[in-house]
């Protein structure tokens, strides 16, 4: 953590003599090497979730800027407070040294090519050797924003940085504002020439990486240690560096929160002063405050561990903060000064077209034909120069239309930098947001991959939440069933009296009315009752059930069978009948016909399981609920079988009695006449349709012959 | 006979059964499915059955909850039709326009309706198909002349092309209605609704020639 502070140090003095003050300092902090090596291996070991990343990012961006300066304050406190990490040179620096050497040089050719107006002068610089190494880590990663534009531009930052170093720590503040609006950068960097390349909008993943950079290099130069050439040092150092600025960043968020009450204002800015003064043999004081920062750390350890578990996640971005910083770096060198202004009103530029962009009705830009190939495609060529302008003016037209005041001066706002740029300039914008669009891909990606997990998820949440209702159904029927079995204990006087009654009767509607009677009575002595004083719709619906269900069990043999013998007879006889005609019916039988299509689930073992179990219930409504499961079960497997037609009656009549015949249920008459008796009239809808299908089909199947 | 249980209350929502006969495969299903889903040989139907099929309608200020109830057409279940067609308010015949035998059938069925339910059920009779116009063998005049005999309304109708259904359906509840509040005005004697009563009429009007011409009973 010590370290840090001669690492910004480093930065004041020009580059060949860099490597040698990070030797010194190396020497002089006693860099532990083995956190060093864990901290390499976290970074290495990163998997690929840009969307971590990428939050850091917004949250900084959006900050105002009194917030960047915490934003700073919670980078370094991470930085000096998170861990001894800064100081480890050797494992990551082999890391990520690999990592870039082993990517294609290709891409980065393009991209210089891209850019060659605005950033020739830099390529000629020590970075060009730099470069290609740097960039390829890149393409793999998601980062949030690709900085391509901006990455020039921020080579030129950093190169004044190392040759300005009386201004480090006032820059430093500064590049903390800068990095969350551009606008604000722009006007700093105009106001002073000197301005230091300071930390960017942690939406530019360049900046940071720049900025890792210059707070670094010192780091990477222990790394390095007396490393023999200065530009494979810078390149080191920078990878390096990525990825520890890559993990302050990632703590940013945490810091911010953790720590903003924690840590005094003034205390931050003088933290991030400190290289200077170190500099200036004020060592001691800035120790002092280092090992305040430490203190407020430690008291939570939980806090490394997410340090950790962050930086596990940041590779995609450390990367593309590395492909920028490769730019940076070389071109940095030989920029001037107004190529450094056009840049900055370039990638400002960039930033609000975006806007402008995103804000756009999607389905509208078709309309625009020219404008619209060049949202976004960098191979457009059109020469017209005032496309963008054309474009941003029909949105301008519609926010105006639209009223909306936000909106229209953002547009105009961007039409305004915008049409200040040549055409190939704009062509160079339209480039850029589209390499910015494409390297988002991955991240969108993996945002639709979360999508799909969360909504996973809540299916399976979903389901859970069906079983617990289910059980409580269950639960509350159950205790419904008690309830009503201590009501009727109250009552078994006057059930004997009815029993009495029933077994008088002699005609059917006798019967019925006598039951009902009964029932009505008992409903209206359960609705007396204290217990179901409070009971809800569904409670005494269920308590109905209930009672009706103890009712008719305890008249069951009388109302089943009100012809006693004779019935029982009567059902004996159909059974044999179907018992007979079972041996012959097929589902190809004559009588049935079953059309060829369904032939495939014959012989609806499910359906038969249903009906069935027809003789466990007791009440009529038990019984028709048990048909009515019994047809539901048959259309779904006709359903099933034919995906060109919706089954109709024509499917179902046959299948119907197919099963019957195969089931067998025993006591089928007596069960039609029993429902008929004593729930005809309380059939409905569609109860009632499928009951009369099931009459139907008992019907038919006394007329089969199965001598035929 | 039994159209009172389910016929209009005064709470001037009125329930009416309705119930599908015609021979297997002239499109009793289709026609159904059509009406009430609007789809026809969907790969995509959510519907699981077709057989018993609702609809909601609001005719003239007043709501109609239509139960339709689809029946097996083939002649081995031609005995089982009294089950079918008990306390219906409306009955829809269907013929295949390109099958002379299931017109056939048609009549047979209004025979034996008129026998049974007397003039109390409304009668459609539907002629299906008519996309396959070319191959048709039931002539037009034969069918909308027979049905004229009989009482009934003829229509045509394509379940495919989506073609007359609503037309038959909004009809037919129509004179539902009618025959219902006639109805109650023979009960109540005292309700006097004279307002909306066009074809009802013509119904009881014809029918007294209808069922003496239909003489011989169908049983399969």
């Amino acid at each position: 953590m010590l370290c840090l502070i001669p690492c910004i140090c480093v930065h004041l003095a020009p580059d060949l003599k860099q490597e040698e003050r990070l030797q010194e300092l190396e020497s002089c902090s006693g860099v532990g090497s083995t956190s060093d090596d864990t901290e390499v291996r976290e970074v290495s070991s990163r998997p690929s979730t840009p969307g971590l990343s990428v939050v850091s990012g917004i949250s900084a961006t959006s900050e105002d800027i009194p917030n960047k300066i915490e934003d700073l304050r919670s980078e370094c406190s991470s930085d000096f407070g998170g861990k001894d990490s800064v100081t480890s040179p050797d494992g990551e620096e082999s890391g990520h040294g690999t990592h870039h050497l082993t990517s294609p040089p290709s891409q980065a050719d393009s991209l210089l090519a891209m850019f060659d107006p605005l950033s020739s002068g830099e390529g000629s610089s020590t970075g060009t050797i730099v470069r290609p190494k740097v960039h390829y880590a890149r393409p793999p990663h998601p980062p949030p924003d690709p900085p391509i534009p901006e990455a020039s531009a921020l080579g030129q930052e950093m190169r004044h940085s190392l040759f300005t170093p009386h201004c480090l720590a006032q820059a430093e503040l500064e590049h903390t504002k800068q990095r969350h609006s551009f606008p604000d950068r722009l006007v700093r960097s105009r106001s002073s020439d000197i301005v230091c390349p300071g930390r960017r909008p942690t939406s530019d993943p360049g900046l940071n990486r720049r900025v890792a950079v210059e707070e670094r290099d010192p780091a990477g130069a222990f790394a390095l240690g007396p490393s023999s050439s200065p530009s494979k040092d810078s390149l080191k150092g920078e990878d390096r560096k990525d990825s520890d600025d890559e993990k302050s960043d990632r703590n940013r968020p945490w810091w911010k929160k953790r720590f903003v009450s924690a840590i005094p204002k003034g205390k931050e800015t003088n933290h991030c002063q400190d290289p200077l003064p170190r500099q200036s043999s004020q060592a001691q004081a800035a120790e002092d405050i280092l090992d305040k920062y430490r203190n407020i750390k430690r008291p939570s350890p939980s806090d490394g561990a997410l340090c950790v578990e962050e930086s596990v996640h940041d590779s995609p971005r450390e990367d593309t903060l590395q492909n920028i910083s490769a730019d940076d770096l070389p071109d940095s060198a030989s920029q001037t000064a107004q190529q450094h202004d056009s840049k900055f009103s370039f990638s400002d530029a960039k930033k609000k077209l975006r806007l402008a962009l995103c804000s756009a009705d999607s389905v509208a830009l078709p309309i625009m034909a020219p404008a619209t190939t060049r949202n976004g495609l960098p191979d457009h060529m059109d020469p017209e120069d005032n496309e963008i302008v054309c474009f941003l003016k029909v949105q301008l037209a519609e926010a105006i239309n639209l009223q909306d005041k936000n909106q229209m001066a953002q547009i105009q706002e961007t039409t305004r930098c915008v049409s200040r740029f040549d055409p190939r300039t704009c062509r160079k914008l339209l480039a850029a947001i589209a390499e910015d669009y494409r390297k988002r891909a991955p991240y969108i990606a993996y945002l639709t991959r979360c999508r799909q997990g969360l909504q996973t998820s809540q299916a399976h949440l979903e389901r859970l939440l069906q079983r617990v209702l289910r059980d409580k159904e269950v639960a509350n029927r159950y205790f419904t069933t008690v309830c009503v079995r201590l009501l009727l204990e109250h009552m078994e006087a006057k059930m004997l009296d009815f029993i009495k009654t029933f077994q008088v009767c002699t005609a059917a509607d006798d019967k019925t009315a006598a039951v009902e009677d009964f029932l009505r009575y008992l409903y209206g002595a359960m609705a007396r009752d204290a217990i179901w004083q409070y009971a809800s719709e569904d409670q005494l619906q269920d308590a109905q059930m209930a009672i009706e269900r103890s009712v008719m069990n305890r008249i069951f043999k009388l109302a089943f069978y009100p012809n006693q013998d004779g019935d029982i007879l009567r059902d004996q006889l159909f059974h044999e009948h179907i018992q007979r005609l079972s041996k012959v019916v097929t589902a190809t039988h004559k009588a049935l016909q079953i059309p060829e299509v369904y032939l495939k689930e014959a012989p609806w073992p499910s359906a038969q399981s249903e009906i069935r179990t027809i003789n466990a219930y007791k009440t009529p409504r038990d019984k028709v609920q048990c048909i009515l499961r019994m047809c539901s079960t048959i259309m779904n497997l006709l359903s099933l079988a034919n995906e060109d037609s919706v089954p109709g009656a024509d499917d179902f009549v046959p299948v119907l009695v197919f099963v019957l015949i195969r089931a067998n249920p025993p006591c089928l008459l007596s069960t039609v006449q029993y429902i008929n008796n004593f729930y005809a009239s309380r059939l409905s809808g569609e109860e009632c349709y499928w009951w009369m299908q099931f009459t139907a089909a008992v019907e038919f199947i006394k007329t089969i012959d199965d001598r035929k | 006979m039994a159209a009172g249980g389910a016929g209009g209350n005064s709470g001037r929502t009125y329930s009416f059964k309705v119930v599908l006969l015609g021979e297997g495969c002239v499109g009793k299903t289709s026609l159904v499915l059509r009406y009430c889903e609007n789809k026809f040989n969907d790969k995509h139907i959510t519907t699981l059955q077709a057989s018993f099929l609702t609809k909601k309608l609001n005719i003239t200020g007043k709501r109609v909850n239509l139960a339709i109830w689809d029946t097996a057409g083939q002649e081995r279940f031609h005995a089982l039709g009294p089950i079918y067609y008990r306390d219906s308010n409306g009955a829809i015949l269907v013929y295949d326009i390109t099958d002379e035998d299931s017109f056939q059938k048609v009549k047979n069925w209004v025979k034996e309706l008129r026998k049974m339910l007397g003039n109390e059920i409304c009668l459609c009779i539907v002629g299906n198909k008519i996309d396959l116009d070319k191959d048709r063998h039931v002539s037009v005049e034969e069918a909308e002349s027979y049905s004229e005999s009989v009482g009934a309304k003829h229509y045509h109708t394509s379940a495919k092309l989506n073609k007359g259904i609503e037309e038959l359906f909004l009809d037919l509840c129509k004179r539902m209605m009618e025959t219902a509040q006639a109805e109650e005005r023979l009960k109540g004697n005292g309700a006097s609704q004279s307002a909306s009563s066009r074809r009802g009429v013509q119904i009881v009007d014809d029918e007294p020639q209808a069922t003496p011409a239909g003489g011989c009973c169908s049983s399969g």
